[in-house]
């Protein structure tokens, strides 16, 4: 669907919509949910997703050991122990994917690369094409924590604000701290200009000609429309959420369940680059992952215990896409840290994927393995996943046509179930 | 961002660029380079001068560029490229010995945006940016960077810093290197880049790179070799590591430590010998300072056609493209006429065609979204309202991240609506908004509110000259009818009569308002804040 489509799609019933009973039936791509979480800065992939046991040079992190949940397998590390009950809980329904190539080792074009499969800086990312492609929500991608790049998808994106700055706007409370003393007005009165707002609005975008004033009218008018349902909204869902990544997770379940999104974006680690460990890798990385994968538990339950709209629970209709911009160097430099790397991996969990499996690697010299297109499984020949076929592959899996987003990428094999 | 680049290589002879067939109307256009030169609406004499004469339209945005306004426009305008407005960097103001989290990450960032503020404001050459021997500092900078600072002052002056660094304007600042530091292993290279990307619309990172699976890069030395002798990695590195070379004075040993960070490092200049290995040189010409960095840069052509298509795209808000092109040469020749001075260049972009686009005839912009401080400025000039807390805090260029000794403010969720309301923060924000969004919608609406209740409460002579909040539409409609038209005069240089529909719905809005709580200041604030609310304050 194009934008203006998009756009024009009915908004009048995104409210009563967030909070229909829900039949339980299986969920359909058209129908899938997607939490996207960030981990900024590059993590060492090394730590949990991808053996370097046999790689010569590689540094090995003591204490580490293989370890199989299935034929899945991960890194087992004492000082990690969310990372197993992890994998011993949700194995069956994780895809790991190692030796993803993100052509780049700066962090702001990585960030782009991963999350949009290029670097003109106008595309917009997978959560933005994925929620504005969907049916019309209330909110179709919010953004909680870590980049966003919404390209011409803007009015499907929002951000909370890392301190609850989207529910005090929405209460009005924003204006309690202003050093002028100044108040919000009274309900009453709020429905009253708002409605009057809308009106105007609407009645000045109908007079805009130009189709470059009528496209920004149109997002205008949209966006005043959404902004008046996520005001009434806000009696049932709190959009505050906390510093921490485990109540970050309780939003997105949230807004989720409740069909005000489509897609929600979280954030590992705090919004600076934590994971960039040029020093100390070995001990950061490892409290890092410890600590994401401890929040993971929590997301998984919480999606496995919550209803979904359509299917019998939330995980059975959400794909959860956890990534980082980058990898690390193999080795590590004079200060004990690793340095950026352009292969990486991602973790995938939740619905519609063949769960229980990794695909792809590193080879010898540390470059990501070529993968069967179809199997999945590493092939002599070919090319190593990268990050348009990441993009291929979630969008696949959101029933939106790759083709149109990220011409020429395929989805990366053995991953859709 | 090449295309002016790329024309030094196309046929001289192309064809002009098809001219807009709409051009706005002189009020619409009136607003436009208002608020883009001053980050404020006309004035009724100035709606009225361009109503009587449409000829004396030039002359007002010759004034609007001679605004005091005009520098501090400017910084914002490129603020979106340096990027340096952040919310965190490697350095807390707790380690510096500060207690003021938000006025250090605020000072730091405005550093080189308030040298472009002044260049732009006193007319210096562009190239002062890269050459200049001052900086900018404010009282906070002044407590932890070596500069001069005037005792007892407050706010931004130009100053010196005091340890001797060369002369190279904000090549030479601390704030662009705090913003983007270096590690051993990328020895300056992201450094090296950003200046090519600000200075010389050349960003290497966009370049898509190719690993040759040839090069075994667990080793060392092959990557070494491969950087200087593999045609992939060449392409970049011959150029970018001299570059590099130039910036080891901000060689830090702990990127971690303020005070080392603040100043200068000469004995480091050479460090490059013992890094890359690679001494310093501008593509191509060996040098040895930073200030030799600065004049190369200076004198490159590059210099000034990359300041005029960044002129361009933040003007007109869409990026350049090769239709552009014989534009983009007519305002370089005008900016190397006008003594490569920001407001030359700017007159003649506001006088261009596209800029003055009624339609989306020959690559105009008939409308376009203000970015949120000229949303924050315009109603500041209007109702006298500015959303500060904590005692002066801009809630538009602080957002909260990092900021959790603030517990009080914290409480209050009211700190920070920068990329909320669609400006980057250089992180997870990288790019302003250029299209209207729903937390955008809901911050215009609570600033509105906010500024219309300080207007009634605090100010009302301010907007309703003549209302006593005594009368109502059956008492005194005329009076109340008359501030009405003062507000559409005031607000969008509309004359609209009495019993036009606006006042009259208007009224009929009061009325609703005023039966909810009998209150007239109550109902004036409501209706002052819809009118704030207008679309016409959020596309121009």
């Amino acid at each position: 669907m194009q934008r203006r489509a998009f756009l024009r799609s009915s908004l009048g019933a995104l409210v009563g919509g967030a909070l229909l009973a829900r039949p339980a039936r299986a969920a359909d791509a058209a129908q899938r949910k997607f939490i996207f979480v960030g981990a900024q800065g590059g993590w060492d992939a090394t730590r949990v997703f991808q053996p370097v046991f046999d790689i010569p040079g590689a540094h090995v992190e003591p204490g580490i050991q293989p370890r199989f949940v299935g034929d899945l397998g991960y890194i087992a590390h004492p000082g990690r122990p969310s990372v197993d009950s992890f994998f011993e809980a949700w194995a069956s329904q994780s895809v790991i994917l190692n030796g993803v190539l993100v052509p780049s080792i700066a962090h702001d074009i990585c960030r782009m690369l991963v999350l949009t499969g290029s670097v003109s800086g106008v595309s917009a990312d997978w959560p933005a094409l994925i929620a504005s492609e969907g049916a019309p929500r209330v909110l179709p991608h919010v953004v909680i924590g870590g980049p966003s790049f919404p390209g011409d998808r803007g009015t499907a994106v929002a951000r909370t604000g890392g301190f609850g700055q989207l529910e005090s706007l929405l209460s009005g409370s924003a204006l309690d701290a202003s050093d002028v003393p100044v108040r919000a007005p009274l309900a009453p009165e709020e429905s009253l200009l708002d409605r009057w707002v809308s009106r105007r609005t609407a009645a000045w975008a109908s007079a805009q000609r130009a189709p470059s004033a009528a496209a920004l009218a149109t997002s205008l008018t949209s966006s005043i429309d959404r902004a008046t349902a996520l005001k009434e909204l806000r009696w049932i869902v709190d959009f505050s959420g906390g510093s921490d990544f485990v109540s970050q997770a309780a939003v997105a379940v949230d807004v989720l369940t409740r069909g005000v999104s489509r897609c929600v974006s979280l954030e590992s680690g705090g919004s600076s680059l934590v994971w960039d460990t040029h020093a100390s890798n070995d001990q950061i990385q490892s409290y890092l992952f410890e600590d994401l994968f401890y929040g993971l538990k929590q997301l998984a339950q919480m999606l496995a215990l919550t209803p979904g709209e359509v299917a019998p629970t939330l995980l059975e209709e959400t794909t959860v896409v956890v990534f980082s911009e980058m990898g690390r160097t193999p080795q590590l430099n004079d200060a004990d840290g690793k340095d950026h790397w352009p292969y990486t991996s991602v973790l995938l969990f939740g619905a519609g994927l063949a769960g229980g499996r990794v695909i792809g690697g590193l080879d010898q010299s540390y470059y990501g393995v070529p993968v069967d297109p179809v199997s999945g499984d590493i092939a002599g020949e070919g090319v190593a996943p990268d990050t348009s076929a990441l993009g291929a592959t979630l969008l696949t899996l959101a029933d939106v046509d790759p083709a149109e987003f990220v011409p020429g990428a395929e989805p990366i094999g053995g991953v859709i179930a | 961002m090449v295309i002016l680049l790329l024309a030094a290589c196309a046929p001289p002879d192309a064809p002009p660029a098809p001219a807009s067939a709409v051009t706005l109307p002189p009020r619409d256009l009136l607003v436009r380079a208002s608020l883009d030169a001053r980050g404020v609406r006309p004035s009724i004499d100035e709606y009225a001068a361009v109503e009587a004469d449409p000829a004396a339209l030039d002359a007002l945005l010759d004034t609007y560029r001679a605004d005091p306004r005009f520098g501090t426009r400017v910084g914002d305008l490129w603020s979106e490229l340096y990027l340096t407005r952040t919310d965190t960097y490697s350095v807390t103001a707790d380690s510096l010995g500060l207690d003021d989290d938000r006025a250090f990450i605020e000072a730091i960032g405005d550093e080189p945006l308030r040298v472009l503020g002044y260049v732009a404001d006193t007319d210096l050459p562009w190239t002062t940016l890269v050459t200049a021997d001052w900086t900018m500092a404010n009282e906070t900078l002044a407590t932890f960077w070596p500069v001069e600072y005037p005792e007892g002052s407050v706010g931004w002056v130009k100053t010196r810093y005091t340890d001797d660094r060369p002369a190279a304007g904000v090549l030479a600042g601390n704030a662009l290197w705090w913003r983007y530091t270096s590690t051993e292993s990328n020895a300056n290279r992201k450094r090296a880049n950003i200046i090519s990307r600000l200075f010389l619309c050349n960003d290497y990172l966009t370049r898509p790179l190719e690993f040759d699976r040839s090069v075994n890069l667990l080793d060392e030395a092959a990557v070494a070799d491969a950087l200087v002798t593999d045609p992939g990695c060449v392409n970049c590195h011959k150029s970018l590591d001299p570059l590099a070379s130039f910036l080891f004075g901000f060689w830090w040993l702990d990127n971690n430590d303020g005070w080392e960070m603040a100043g200068y490092h000469p004995e480091r200049e050479r460090a490059w010998a013992d890094n890359t290995g690679v001494a310093p040189a501008y593509y191509g010409v060996p040098g040895d300072s930073l200030a030799d960095l600065g004049r190369s840069i200076a004198g490159d052509e590059r210099f000034v056609t990359c300041a005029v298509e960044q002129a361009w795209e933040l003007l007109l808000r869409r990026d350049a493209t090769p239709a552009d092109t014989n534009a983009l040469v007519r305002h370089r020749d005008a900016f190397l006429a006008g003594g490569v001075t920001m407001r030359a260049l700017f007159a003649s972009i506001q006088a261009d065609p596209a800029y003055r686009a009624g339609d989306d005839t020959g690559g105009g912009v008939p409308a376009k979204l203000v970015t949120p401080l000229v949303l924050a400025s315009q109603i500041e000039d209007l109702t006298g309202f500015r959303w500060t807390t904590a005692a002066g805090y801009d809630v538009f260029k602080v957002d909260a991240a990092g900021l959790d000794d603030k517990g009080t403010l914290l409480v209050a969720n009211a700190v920070g609506f920068r990329t909320l309301s669609g400006a980057a923060d250089g992180y997870n924000v990288t790019a302003t908004a250029r299209e209207p969004n729903t937390t955008l919608v809901l911050v215009h609406e609570r600033l509105a509110e906010a500024a219309a209740y300080h207007v009634v409460h605090a100010d009302p002579a301010r907007l309703l000259p003549g209302v006593t909040f005594a009368e109502t539409p059956a008492t005194d409609r005329a009076a109340m009818a008359a501030a009405i038209q003062f507000l559409h005069l005031r607000l969008y240089g509309d004359t609209v009569a009495a019993d036009s529909d606006e006042v009259t719905a208007a009224l009929a809005l009061w009325e609703q308002l005023y039966a909810v709580g009998a209150d007239a200041r109550s109902a004036w604030t409501g209706v002052l804040s819809v009118l704030l609310r207008d679309p016409r304050l959020l596309v121009y």
